[in-house]
């Protein structure tokens, strides 16, 4: 029997909020104490050493290296085959995964694509004006959740970086105005000084028109509303943002999965333009990043092909374009003949019509846990777990890289080695 | 929008994200994904009790899951992520590779009603 082991500022890899102040007492390769830990966060880690898989080939239990194997001789005869997930693993597996991709010729496209891809896209259009939850915690004085709903999903964030945080010049909620903007009074929304009721599909109209307003200009109406508001509550919100000193949006996927898609935050990062123009104040602007390690998957791909998802390797240069070398348009579409799922379990999470493409062709999955993806796939491949069995990097939603420290042993290598193997096996064949 | 046509918000709750880190295969995900929330008065207009059994029918697909009454407007209904609503989740991502897992509309039918 070992003794109890501390391990302090252990970074849990659930949510792009990347807490990384948990800590855990560790006694025979189990957690026995886990501290700062959110409710999800909590059972992640309480679940994270049940449920594994094992390396399977058609259904048939298999060795580690037959699956990689396996997994390599499926993409290397594959015409048009598709590496998807991406966003629960770390930067080493992901900038792997370009690698691999180049050499099979495949599509490359992560979870950010059916989350804050339509954001990234806009990003392209206009750029956006950003900085560190850490400056935002310490000067914010004005914090707007559009289409976001961070208690719910990032339940740590508000009390580390927003409405609850003790910054170094905002000391609590009490320094901090709090406005939301949704279809529905969430949980966040109770805990603002101001929901404002957004029709649904109207962002776009709503932002322009604070635009407009702010730019001195008055927006036209429909029976004098503007997505479901009257004139003068626009003009009141808009004149909140005026005031403010240093203002903060946070926005959702109430932005990027809603009509105009890409463009709504195309409007919201104008506006966020606009309200820095005149130098009266400063206003910076961080979509709410889902999955632990979706930024880095844009910042790797960026970084090695110059895109930052969706992308396309069948003419052996990097092409990109959403819509068409996107996940669920190439599987919606049939086009791809093979597929190799990286952390990520589209089976659950893409539209259903989508995800069916994937029965009818080979699939391989390289994760730790079993999900509905793993129940059909022709290969799985086990591997370590991010963050407690395996180290590497990963990056904030405010694009900070932090460094996961393993603190438990593993029988499985992790997925950086698991694709490298796989990659060398199509280069060396 | 038709008395019962809603526009269907799918999203997160903290349940929700517990049971997927919980085993994506357990009985307390399949519960905390598959209820629809509904505003309280469309509840009482079209004489549902919360915790019937409801169909929700759109372009992709159907599903039988059980209602809530929640706190929401009435053009809209709200559902977990997950593999049930994403039943009812086109593929149609305009161009940008993003379903509309936000805005899809959706028929709600009382499932004793269809029965009847």
């Amino acid at each position: 029997m070992t003794e109890l082991k501390t391990f302090k500022n252990i970074t849990c890899t659930f949510c792009g909020a990347l807490c990384d102040n948990i800590e855990v007492k560790v006694k025979d390769n189990k957690i026995e104490e886990l501290k700062n830990a959110c409710a999800i966060s909590r059972k992640k880690y309480e679940h994270a050493l049940k449920d594994r898989t094992s390396p399977m080939i058609n259904g048939e239990e298999s060795t580690y290296q037959e699956v990689i194997e396996k997994a390599a001789e499926i993409l290397k005869n594959s015409k048009n085959p598709l590496i998807y997930g991406l966003s629960s693993t770390t930067a080493e597996a992901q900038k792997n995964a370009v690698k691999l991709a180049e050499l099979s010729g495949a599509n490359i496209d992560s979870t950010s694509s059916v989350c804050h891809g339509p954001g990234t896209m806009a990003k392209q259009l206009v750029g956006m004006i950003t900085a560190t939850l850490g400056e935002i915690k310490n000067r914010s004085d004005l914090m707007v959740f559009w289409g976001a709903n961070p208690v719910e999903a990032h339940p740590n964030h508000s009390k580390r970086y927003t409405m609850l945080s003790e910054g170094l010049f905002k000391k609590n909620r009490s320094d901090r105005e709090v406005i939301v903007f949704d279809v529905r009074k969430t949980p966040t929304a109770k805990m603002a000084d101001q929901f404002i009721r957004v029709e649904p599909g109207k962002d776009f109209e709503l932002l322009m028109a604070l635009r407009l307003i702010i730019q001195g200009k008055k927006p036209e109406t429909e029976a004098g509303k503007v997505a479901g508001l009257e004139l003068a509550e626009i003009e009141a919100a808009a004149e909140k943002l005026k005031n403010a000193r240093y203002g903060s949006i946070f926005y959702g996927m109430g932005l990027t999965m809603t009509g105009a898609k890409y463009m709504n935050t195309w409007a919201a990062m104008s506006l966020i333009r606009d309200l820095n123009n005149d130098h009266q104040r400063r206003f910076v602007m961080m979509p709410m990043r889902g999955h632990g390690n979706v930024a880095g998957s844009e910042i790797t791909m960026a970084w090695q092909t110059g895109y930052p998802f969706a992308v396309n390797f069948s003419k052996a240069y990097p092409r990109y374009n959403p819509g068409e070398y996107t996940a669920v348009d190439l599987l919606a579409n049939k086009e791809v003949d093979a597929a190799f799922i990286i952390a990520s379990d589209p089976a659950g999470n893409l539209p259903k019509k989508a995800a069916a493409h994937l029965k009818d062709i080979p699939t391989i999955i390289l994760d730790p846990h079993w999900n509905f993806t793993s129940d059909f796939a022709d290969v799985v491949i086990p591997s370590a777990l991010k963050g407690i069995t395996a180290s590497g990097t990963v990056y904030r939603m405010d694009h900070v890289p932090l460094h996961l420290r393993s603190f438990l042993e593993d029988e499985w290598p992790d997925d950086a080695a698991a694709v490298a193997q796989i990659g060398e096996l199509i280069e060396n064949a | 929008m038709s008395d019962n046509n809603f526009i269907l918000i799918t999203g997160r709750t903290i349940k929700q994200g517990m049971a997927s880190v919980s085993g994506k295969k357990s009985d307390n995900y399949k519960k905390e994904t598959s209820y629809v929330e509904v505003s309280k008065n469309v509840l009482q207009r079209m004489n549902i009790e919360e915790g019937e059994t409801v169909i929700l029918e759109s372009e992709a697909g159907s599903v039988e899951v059980s209602c809530k009454a929640a706190d929401l407007e009435e053009d809209i209904v709200f559902m977990p992520y997950g593999r049930i609503a994403n039943s009812l989740i086109g593929t149609d991502t305009g161009g940008t590779g993003m379903p509309n897992s936000k805005s899809n509309v959706v028929k709600l039918i009382r499932k004793e009603a269809q029965t009847n």
